[in-house]
């Protein structure tokens, strides 16, 4: 898990280019240029480094990066 | 049939309340629901109800097919299909007559131009529609079975005809069980007289003095040209968000909780928070069914990957949101009307959204707070009643565009643009700070005071005796004025 938290913390910083260090309970409140819009783009980017898809229910419905990193650990294990 | 119409609120309503709670049992409520829709659509519309019905004839089936599709590409095959056909519909009855027409001129030929009046409320249910078969292949809900559950879904009156543009899924378990009480039913009423005061004391009062700046006998000036736009504004506002809340309020009395469309949209800083304040249905409407699957088109994917591995970092990163933007606001434009200045206006707003996002926010946060604030909230004035004086005006756009810079007027004010602003002082002022939420802070305030002093339930008392003076103070004002007063379409019903 701790993996997944390092990639992704190298992912939000190329799509917001600042250092974030993100985790479980971070929400798209808690960085600024987390909009609707931005959401896809990071989701796009995600997908690109860990080498997988989301449903868009899964994109939709994530509530926090806790979310986000149980999805990608669950897809993993498959 | 308008809901602001002496019919409506005198027999139909009444009418429908007393039917409706007279039965208990949910078949019962349902039927008489659909009955009176289909009644309420037919009032006007009585052909068009048949291509209405249809519409939920084939959602039902394809919502069906792609519950059923054993394969992917079965479900994806299905739900394209449904999409396909949809749009088709929509093409064919709002957007025919303009295509050849546009056709026409650019090809210099003389196809004959198909005369389709424009079905009521078709961008509406058709869009409503659509949620249900694309929230079907999403797994975002299973198909309806019964098809008399989602045609009450496509065809219930309060929405049908102007929004809010409620999704499926909003309502999916509605359908079946809904919480009703007097409470419901009085908040409900609240809501609906809220709505139509809105309506009837502000929008057509607003609309008159639109009217008479822009139809200035004197000649246009640039004065009247931006106080008539402004006056529109004010309209559209008190037009489209008092429809809204009469339809919120509607849904309400029937147990139904309808989305929530308007956030007090003319306090907004930016363009940005505008849009996330205005007409929000239809911004999220766009948002989960265009922006994110164009984002995630294979091509757009593509695109992505070969920007980046040529080195371009930035344009892989905002070309993407760029492309999505463009396709959304271009069809948000085309959604409006089936004319190039709708186009236009869309185009228009998606240009300051990709601008706010990749230029102007990063400037502004240069600098200080206060002058920032100040050049944002002056240019968003001006942005969006130029964006108004696009929408109005859907013959000689470039023309009538010039006089607000002063460009084939007779001058920058005469006596006429003058005096007609004098008059509508008042109005203009009323207007203005009730589009703030200043109303509801004020109550907000005295409910809270009033829980400290006299306990919960003693205030809800208050809070109830007054709020029914506020009903039936509305309703007889409305019935007063809509009696003298022929001015009284909604404009959303154009769309």
């Amino acid at each position: 898990m701790n993996e997944i938290y390092e990639r992704l913390n190298q992912v939000f910083a190329d799509v917001f280019d600042e250092d974030i260090t993100v985790n479980a309970s971070t929400t798209a409140d808690d960085i600024e240029d987390w909009d609707s819009l931005t959401h896809i783009t990071l989701i796009s980017a995600i997908e690109e480094e860990f080498g997988m898809k989301f449903s868009m229910k899964e994109v939709v419905g994530m509530n926090n990066v806790g979310e986000l990193a149980d999805i990608v650990a669950a897809r993993r294990k498959r | 049939m308008v809901f602001s119409s002496p019919f409506f609120v005198y027999i139909f309503l009444p009418l429908l309340l007393l039917l409706y709670y007279v039965g208990k049992n949910s078949a019962w409520r349902r039927g008489i629901l659909l009955v009176f829709s289909l009644f309420f659509y037919a009032w006007g519309e009585p052909v068009y109800l048949f291509l209405m019905l249809f519409s939920a004839l084939i959602n039902y089936i394809f919502g069906i097919l792609v519950g059923k599709g054993k394969t992917p590409s079965a479900r994806k095959l299905a739900v394209a299909g449904g999409v396909v056909l949809n749009l088709a519909m929509l093409g064919v009855f709002k957007y025919a007559g303009f295509a050849v027409e546009s056709l026409n001129a650019v090809l210099g030929t003389s196809i004959p131009v198909p005369a389709i009046v424009l079905p009521l409320g078709i961008s509406f249910y058709t869009f409503q529609a659509m949620t249900y078969v694309i929230d079907v292949y999403r797994e975002n809900c299973p198909p309806q079975k019964s098809f008399s559950r989602l045609l009450l879904f496509i065809t219930f009156f309060p929405q049908l005809v102007a929004g809010p543009i409620v999704r499926y899924t909003d309502i999916e378990d509605q359908l079946e069980y809904r919480r009703v009480s007097a409470k419901e039913i009085n908040d409900g009423l609240y809501r609906f007289a809220i709505g139509m005061g809105k309506k009837v004391v502000f929008a057509n009062t607003c609309a008159l003095a639109a009217e008479n700046l822009f139809a200035s006998t004197a000649g246009p000036t640039v004065l009247s040209s931006w106080g008539g736009v402004l006056f529109y504004a004010l309209q559209v506002y008190f037009d489209f968000s008092g429809y809204s809340d009469m339809a919120i309020g509607l849904g309400h009395m029937f147990g139904f909780t309808f989305p929530e469309n308007f956030d007090h949209p003319y306090i907004s800083k930016n363009v940005t928070e505008y849009w996330r304040r205005w007409h929000m249905t239809l911004g999220g409407w766009f948002r989960d069914y265009l922006f994110y699957p164009v984002m995630r088109s294979k091509l757009v994917t593509k695109l992505t990957k070969s920007l980046k591995k040529s080195g371009h970092k930035t344009a892989a990163k905002n070309l993407p949101t760029i492309i999505a933007l463009t396709v959304v606001w271009f069809s948000t434009g085309l959604w409006h009307g089936a004319s190039w200045n709708y186009v236009l206006w869309g185009v228009y707003y998606g240009a300051w959204l990709i601008l706010e996002k990749f230029v102007l926010d990063k400037a502004y946060k240069r600098l200080p707070d206060m002058l920032s604030t100040i050049i944002q909230r002056v240019s968003f004035v001006f942005i969006t009643l130029f964006g108004y004086a696009i929408f109005y005006n859907e013959q000689n756009l470039f023309t009538k565009l010039g006089h607000y810079f002063g460009i084939g007027t007779t001058g920058f004010t005469n006596v006429y643009s003058e005096s007609m602003i004098y008059e509508n002082g008042l109005l203009l002022i009323v207007a203005l700070i009730s589009c703030t939420p200043l109303a509801a802070f004020i109550m907000g305030k005295i409910r809270a005071k009033l829980n400290a002093s006299l306990g919960e339930e003693k205030a809800y008392n208050i809070d109830r005796v007054f709020k029914t003076v506020v009903v039936i103070a509305l309703f007889a004002l409305c019935t007063v004025r809509l009696a003298g007063d022929s001015y009284n379409p909604f404009i959303y019903f154009k769309f």
